[in-house]
């Protein structure tokens, strides 16, 4: 599904991927560990055209398309979503207009028939009684005055209703309770359809208990230092990086 | 310099001379040339355009039928004329023609459509109004120079929501000199929204004036969106105690228009409220001006005024020149004044479109997002989803 390829990203003339090679197929779950600063947020960044990241060389592929040649906007209409760590407020854009703007370009993208407000709210109101979201987010501006659960749960609803093929996960679990973790989880693990593939980035393995990871990469100075099941995760654990030879 | 170059005929100089119109005119202190392009706002151009004073009148106002709303009051008035057939109002709302009655100002355009004008318009509120009222004005004219007045007059305790749109079917580059005057009474409430639909070669200034008596209110949302140069000029002279006046505007704009809102705003009685807040959103090669003088004398206590400009510039060639101006003569107040500048937020942007919303569209979004925070300032729902669904007819399509 995705195959990046000696991949060389900066920022601000910055060099922070130093040829990083990653190849996730369909249905893969793979986790991202690694000390602050390591690159984690700036390859799901680079994966999804964040204006900040300055790709030098390499390659990403994606569904055998070159995603480098892809704007954020046209990536994200091929399947690709990412969780934003800190999902950015904007006063004055409804909730339930934005996802439904989202949802019908999405559907647009795939020939389908865009669906009307009474159509859409059946649907978004399905999806949120499954998880016990609250509908009341809907009726505010999107991500506007919301606390750091609300914001991770909006970004779950996001997740629901346009169903990517591949979710990239950046500290999804940071600023949740342990409740709110596993209503994140159960609505994450809903979409898994051994089709689907996630890329997460988390500090703790608490998360990697209730998402299984099929694959657990630790990254530093900007390239894949070590790869293994979910046991290095808890390796991680026990002896932290230092443990395991990776320079801080 | 000249002050217009009108295109007159010769009856109408001679009934110009006969009314001393042109020397009501030679003293009038119009702007000049070096203050104007100071300000990046340069009128230069009306004066040195040839207008006539030659109007159309509409002989039908079919396409218009659908502006006569339900759930609200109307009345149309086309060129300056009242169209009574056309009106749908209560008894508590009478329209005429009135006499002149100067009202004192000391912007000299307001006086220019005054020199003009044998006669001005007035709307009289006299009970409060249970619906909205919608008043249309249509304007068709050829390369004309078209001066209009309106007086709008509200009785004691009244309350009104009012929506005063403009619509141009202008051919040619027409100025449009517009004189708005609102007279409220003790403890009136008049919530007044301005729309418009002018023509990309309509220059139209709007002289607003006001007499406000005691603890009335004055709450207003002005939209500018099409003409290729639209000047508000608000002059507010407020001598009563607890007087609220609220002003709240967006200046959206693209191509090589220009968008102002020059204001003066002196605070002379205890416990008066004024708030000036204009939102501007400049493409292109647009440019906006704010400049906003608020003055509080020494009689006016326990003011609280509040100046705001805000800028989000979607080029680099837009330009916006902001100067908040507070002049206090008083030490027990409340005064604040901001002006802020800066492009579109890029992590918004960004966040937009990482959901699959096209750079266009996700623009779009957030512009709309600004102008909510200005619409939401409509207390009426009927008037707010009015202004939207009419915005939506008539935007027009930007280039991003």
């Amino acid at each position: 599904m995705l195959d990046i390829k000696n991949l060389h990203v900066n920022i601000n003339d910055k060099d922070i991927l130093k040829s990083l090679n990653l190849n996730i197929k369909p249905g893969e779950i793979h986790a991202l560990m690694g000390v602050n600063g390591a690159g984690k947020s700036t390859l799901v960044k680079a994966i999804s055209a964040h204006y900040d990241c300055t790709v030098n060389s390499g390659s990403i592929t994606y569904k055998t398309k070159d995603l480098l040649k892809l704007d954020t906007a046209q990536r994200a209409l091929e399947g690709i979503f990412m969780s934003f760590q800190n999902p950015v407020e904007i006063p004055g854009v409804n909730n339930m207009y934005f996802l439904k703007t989202a949802l019908n370009e999405k559907r647009k993208h795939n020939n389908q028939e865009e669906l009307n407000a009474a159509s859409f709210l059946k649907l978004i109101r399905k999806k949120m009684s499954q998880f016990n979201l609250d509908e009341k987010i809907l009726k505010r501006n999107l991500n506007e005055g919301f606390s750091g659960g609300e914001k991770k749960r909006n970004e779950l609803l996001q997740l629901l209703v346009l169903e990517p093929d591949l979710l990239l996960l950046d500290e999804i679990d940071s600023g949740l309770d342990i409740d709110a973790i596993k209503t994140v989880a159960a609505g994450i693990n809903s979409l898994l359809d051994g089709k689907r593939s996630i890329l997460m980035i988390t500090h703790y393995d608490r998360m990697l208990e209730l998402i299984k990871p099929d694959f657990v990469h630790i990254l530093s100075e900007g390239k894949i230092v070590k790869t293994g099941d979910h046991n290095l995760a808890l390796e991680l654990e026990k002896t932290g990086f230092e443990g395991l030879g990776v320079k801080k | 310099m000249k002050l217009l170059n009108l295109d007159f005929n010769s009856d109408l100089k001679k009934q110009i001379k006969d009314n001393v119109c042109f020397e009501t005119l030679q003293k009038l202190k119009l702007p000049n040339k070096s203050i104007e392009e100071f300000k990046r706002f340069d009128l230069n151009d009306i004066y040195e355009t040839p207008y006539n004073l030659n109007y159309t009148s509409y002989s039908s106002i079919d396409p218009f039928e659908y502006l006569k709303m339900e759930g609200f009051y109307y009345i149309f008035i086309s060129n300056s004329q009242f169209l009574p057939q056309h009106s749908c109002i209560t008894e508590d709302v009478t329209f005429c023609q009135h006499q002149k009655n100067h009202n004192p100002s000391n912007n000299a355009l307001y006086y220019l459509s005054e020199t003009f004008l044998e006669q001005q318009n007035q709307i009289n509120i006299i009970a409060s109004l249970d619906k909205p009222l919608l008043i249309v004005n249509l304007f068709k004219s050829d390369n004309s120079f078209v001066p209009t007045s309106l007086n709008i007059n509200m009785g004691n305790r009244c309350k009104a929501d009012v929506v005063e749109l403009f619509l141009s079917q202008n051919s040619g580059e027409c100025f449009l000199n517009i004189n708005r005057v609102i007279n409220l009474k003790h403890k009136a409430t008049l919530n007044y929204t301005k729309l418009e639909k002018f023509t990309s070669l309509d220059t139209t200034i709007f002289n607003f004036n006001s007499n406000l008596r005691k603890e009335s209110n004055l709450n207003i949302v002005n939209l500018d969106y099409h003409a290729k140069k639209s000047l508000n000029l608000w002059d507010f002279y407020l001598k009563e105690e607890n007087i609220s006046l609220k002003i709240d505007g967006i200046v959206n704009i693209d191509k090589n228009r220009q968008g102002a809102n020059i204001a003066n705003i002196v605070h002379e009685a205890k416990n008066i409220s004024s708030q000036f807040n204009i939102q501007h959103i400049l493409h292109d090669e647009s440019k906006g001006l704010f400049e906003v003088k608020s003055t509080i004398n020494k009689n006016a206590q326990y003011a609280k005024v509040i100046q705001s400009s805000k800028t989000t510039l979607l080029s680099d060639d837009a330009r916006i020149n902001a100067q908040p101006r507070l002049q206090i003569y008083t030490d027990e107040l409340e005064a604040r004044h901001s002006a802020t500048t800066g492009a579109i937020d890029q992590e918004q942007l960004y966040y937009l479109k990482s959901r699959g919303i096209p750079h266009k569209k996700a623009i779009e979004m957030i512009i709309e997002s600004f102008e909510s925070t200005i619409l939401n300032k409509i207390d009426n729902d009927l008037i707010k989803e009015f202004v939207k669904s009419f915005k939506g007819k008539s935007d027009v399509q930007r280039v991003f």
